[in-house]
C-alpha cells in the first residue's frame, strides 16, 4: 500500500505530510522552549540581587560564541545539501550533510568541555536558580543536538538508499530535517545572548 | 532602487517579507525558514559586536570587528542564496 502525499501536496493542507507533520512537531518543540524562556525571566526576577549576575560573569563568551558560529555553519550546510539533492548531485549531498553531522559533533565536544570545566568547579544546577535553569535550557537543546545528529547519520548511511528508488520523496525527508536543524539552530540563536550576554 | 537591476526589489521594504507569499500566509519550505534562520543570525552578528564594543578592551574591538564583519558577510549570503534558490526546482507546495 502507497502511503499517499509524500511528494505531493495534500490538497487541503498545501503541503506533503512529512512537513505537516515536521512543523505540528516544531509547533509542540516552540511550546516546550517558551515555558522554559518565561521560567527563566520569572526565575531572574525573583532572584537575590547579584547572585544571577555573579554566576552569568562565570559563562565562557567565547567558547559559547564559537559554538553559536559552529551552528549557523551547518544550517548553511544543511540546506546545501537539500539544494545539491534538488540539483540531482548525491555526491555532493553526502559531503554537506557530513560537515553537518561533523559541526554538530562539534558543538557537543566543545559543550561537554564547557560542562566540565563547570562540573569541576563546582557549579551543578543545585548551586543555584541560574545554573538550575542554564544546565536545563542547554542540556535539553544538546539533547536536540544529539536527536538531530542521529537522524542525519540514518540519512546519510543506510537512508540515503532511497534516493535510487524515491529520490522527490528522499529530498523532502532532507528539508524536513533541515527544517527540525533551522529550529534547534534557532533556540540556540536565542538562548546564546540571553544566557550569556544579556543577564 | 539599485536593487530592482538583480531581481531583488522585494526585498527592499523588508527582507522577511521574502518569507510570505502574496496571500500573506508564511511560507514554511526549508529555504524561506533559512531565509529568517540567517536574518536573525545577522541581527545577532551586530547585536553581539555592540555587546563586544560596551565591554571595552582590544581583544573585545577585535571581536566586535570580526562580529561586523560576519554580519556584513551574512547578509552577502543572504542576498545570493535568495537569488540561487530561487533557480532550484520548486517543490509544487510553495514556492
Amino acid at each position: 500500500m502507497d502511503i499517499p502525499y509524500t511528494v505531493k501536496p495534500r490538497p487541503d493542507t498545501g503541503v506533503y505530510n512529512g512537513k505537516m507533520g515536521i512543523w505540528l512537531f516544531l509547533a509542540s518543540e516552540v511550546m516546550l522552549f517558551g515555558a522554559l524562556f518565561s521560567t527563566l525571566i520569572l526565575l531572574y526576577i525573583g532572584s537575590p540581587e547579584g547572585v544571577w549576575h555573579n554566576s552569568v560573569k562565570k559563562l565562557n563568551v567565547p567558547v559559547a560564541t564559537l559554538n553559536t558560529i559552529l551552528l549557523i555553519t551547518s544550517s548553511v550546510t544543511i540546506v546545501m545539501s537539500w539544494a545539491s539533492l534538488k540539483m540531482n548531485n548525491l555526491g555532493r549531498y553526502k559531503v554537506f550533510m557530513a560537515v553537518t553531522i561533523l559541526l554538530s559533533v562539534g558543538f557537543l565536544v566543545i559543550k561537554g568541555f564547557e560542562y566540565g570545566e563547570k562540573f569541576s568547579h563546582g557549579y551543578f544546577p543545585k548551586t543555584n536558580t541560574f545554573y538550575a535553569i542554564y544546565f536545563t535550557m542547554t542540556g535539553l537543546h544538546a539533547l536536540h543536538i544529539i536527536g538531530g545528529v542521529v537522524v542525519n547519520l540514518y540519512l546519510l548511511l543506510p537512508g540515503a538508499k532511497m534516493w535510487y528508488t524515491e529520490p522527490e520523496r528522499f529530498t523532502n525527508r532532507i528539508e524536513c530535517s533541515g527544517l527540525y536543524w533551522h529550529f534547534v539552530d534557532l533556540v540556540w540563536i536565542f538562548l546564546f545572548p540571553i544566557l550569556y550576554l544579556m543577564l | 532602487m539599485a536593487l530592482c537591476g538583480l531581481g531583488l526589489d522585494f526585498l527592499v521594504s523588508n527582507p522577511l517579507s521574502y518569507a510570505v507569499n502574496l496571500n500573506g500566509d508564511i511560507i514554511v519550505s526549508l529555504r524561506a525558514f533559512h531565509v529568517f534562520f540567517i536574518f536573525v543570525s545577522v541581527a545577532l552578528a551586530f547585536f553581539f559586536g555592540i555587546w563586544c564594543i560596551k565591554q571595552g578592551g582590544v581583544i573585545q574591538l577585535i571581536s566586535a570587528f570580526i562580529s561586523f564583519t560576519l554580519g556584513v558577510g551574512l547578509t552577502v549570503y543572504l542576498f545570493v542564496f535568495i537569488k540561487k534558490v530561487r533557480e532550484l526546482p520548486d517543490s509544487g507546495d510553495t514556492f
